[in-house]
């Protein structure tokens, strides 16, 4: 070995690596179509669902500058009555935001600073999410959960699928798959049996080399009780009415 | 919020601003929270940080925090003048708000605090923020309260 130099090492290593260098990516990107079943299947359930309460725990990451990356916890609370009433109580270590939607209008309200905005909705909640991300810049909160299953949802930019197989959370027994698209690799847990609802989601971000991570884990209720009340804002005393900030903001303001 | 300004201006206006932002505040990435299709590439928990599905992954929080305290720190005048002959494209499109300076904080900067001593003004019912002669309109995101100068409303 020493004879043949460091190119000569070097390229040992890789007929050494070879064999296996050669199977694993297509292994990996290989899609398996029951995964991808799966998650259709979920999807369609989802939206076969007309009610329902979830609790999530979430946790994000920032990548410092300097590439240390640091975490912060949240949760989110969303009553959705399908498809054009959804309330989300949005609570992290940054910020606290209430989300109504009644089928008329929006109101986003900032606890912490007391203002809310208002503006005039779409007739669904997937229509409301567009509108928002386009004009708003805005994410609903667990846009996911609204977005699987939606007409014009697919598949399609999913590069791997593979099943990772059984998996207990929070007591209930899963199914785990993972997927890759472009720019994320993500895991999700979907309950085994007749509800097959997504009980984990954790995001990989591969855009970054320090690969920054959201986990979220949910709690289902599919009888939630609620009135039309939960779904109209009513301004808590002294809370400023403002303009929702727009994806144009980003620029030299007005 | 989608602001891309050059790392460059970053930290040209840091040298102007008497305090430094906090480290936290330097975020070059976050965590993607949704895996469907969005049709915008913002994530906006933080209002001001794009996640970096595009190649402009420098683009932080801090350009926004320095730019915020040059407004505050020299109390109604833009003294910074780093950046006014700046080639830069966008460092140019910010010195043409500055030329738009005259005694007051700058019609159309973005800050993420208020200066002190702002009082509440409801204006059509509306809130705004006068802190002297300056007048801020505050705008609401999923991740922050930001604060646009603008001129007085009435």
């Amino acid at each position: 070995m020493r004879r043949l130099g460091n190119a000569g090492a070097a390229f040992a290593a890789l007929m050494l690596a070879a064999p296996a260098g050669a199977q694993a990516p297509a292994s990996r990107a290989a899609v398996d179509p029951a995964a991808l079943k799966a998650l259709q299947d979920m999807g369609a359930y989802l939206r076969s669902v007309r009610a329902f309460q979830v609790r999530a725990v979430t946790t994000d990451e920032d990548v410092l500058e300097d590439g240390q990356k640091v975490q912060y916890e949240g949760t989110a609370d969303i009553v959705a009555r399908m498809p054009s009433a959804v309330r989300a109580e949005v609570a992290s270590d940054r910020q606290e935001r209430l989300w109504l939607y009644d089928g008329k209008s929006f109101t986003l309200y900032g606890r912490r600073p007391n203002l809310y905005a208002t503006i005039p909705a779409p007739p669904t909640v997937g229509q409301l999410a567009d509108e928002l991300d386009e004009k708003y810049g805005l994410s609903v909160p667990l846009a996911d959960l609204f977005r699987w299953g939606q007409p014009g949802w697919s598949t399609d930019g999913i590069t791997a699928a593979t099943d990772l197989g059984p998996s207990v959370v929070g007591g209930t027994t899963c199914q785990q798959y993972a997927f890759r698209q472009a720019g994320i690799d993500w895991q999700l847990w979907i309950q085994k049996g007749d509800y097959p609802l997504p009980r984990k989601l954790v995001i990989t971000t591969t855009t970054d080399e320090a690969r920054p991570q959201h986990t979220a884990t949910f709690v289902w209720n599919l009888a939630p009780s609620f009135n039309d009340a939960a779904f109209t804002f009513d301004p808590p005393a002294g809370a400023g009415r403002v303009v929702l900030a727009t994806a144009a903001d980003a620029g030299a303001g007005q | 919020m989608n602001r891309r300004k050059p790392l460059s201006l970053a930290l040209s206006l840091a040298l102007v601003a008497a305090a430094a932002p906090s480290r936290a505040d330097r975020v070059r990435a976050q965590s993607r929270q949704s895996v469907s299709a969005s049709r915008s590439t913002n994530v906006s928990r933080s209002g001001n940080v794009n996640v970096n599905r595009n190649a402009n992954v420098n683009v932080n929080r801090n350009v926004n925090v320095d730019v915020d305290r040059d407004v505050h720190v020299h109390g109604g005048y833009y003294g910074g003048g780093c950046c006014y002959y700046d080639p830069h494209p966008v460092a140019t499109a910010a010195a043409v708000t500055a030329t738009a300076v005259v005694t007051a904080a700058v019609v159309g900067s973005i800050v993420n605090t208020l200066p002190a001593g702002c009082t509440t003004v409801i204006v059509n019912g509306f809130a705004y923020q006068q802190c002297g002669s300056a007048w801020y309109q505050p705008r609401l995101s999923g991740g922050s309260t930001t604060y646009v100068v603008v001129n007085a409303p009435r």
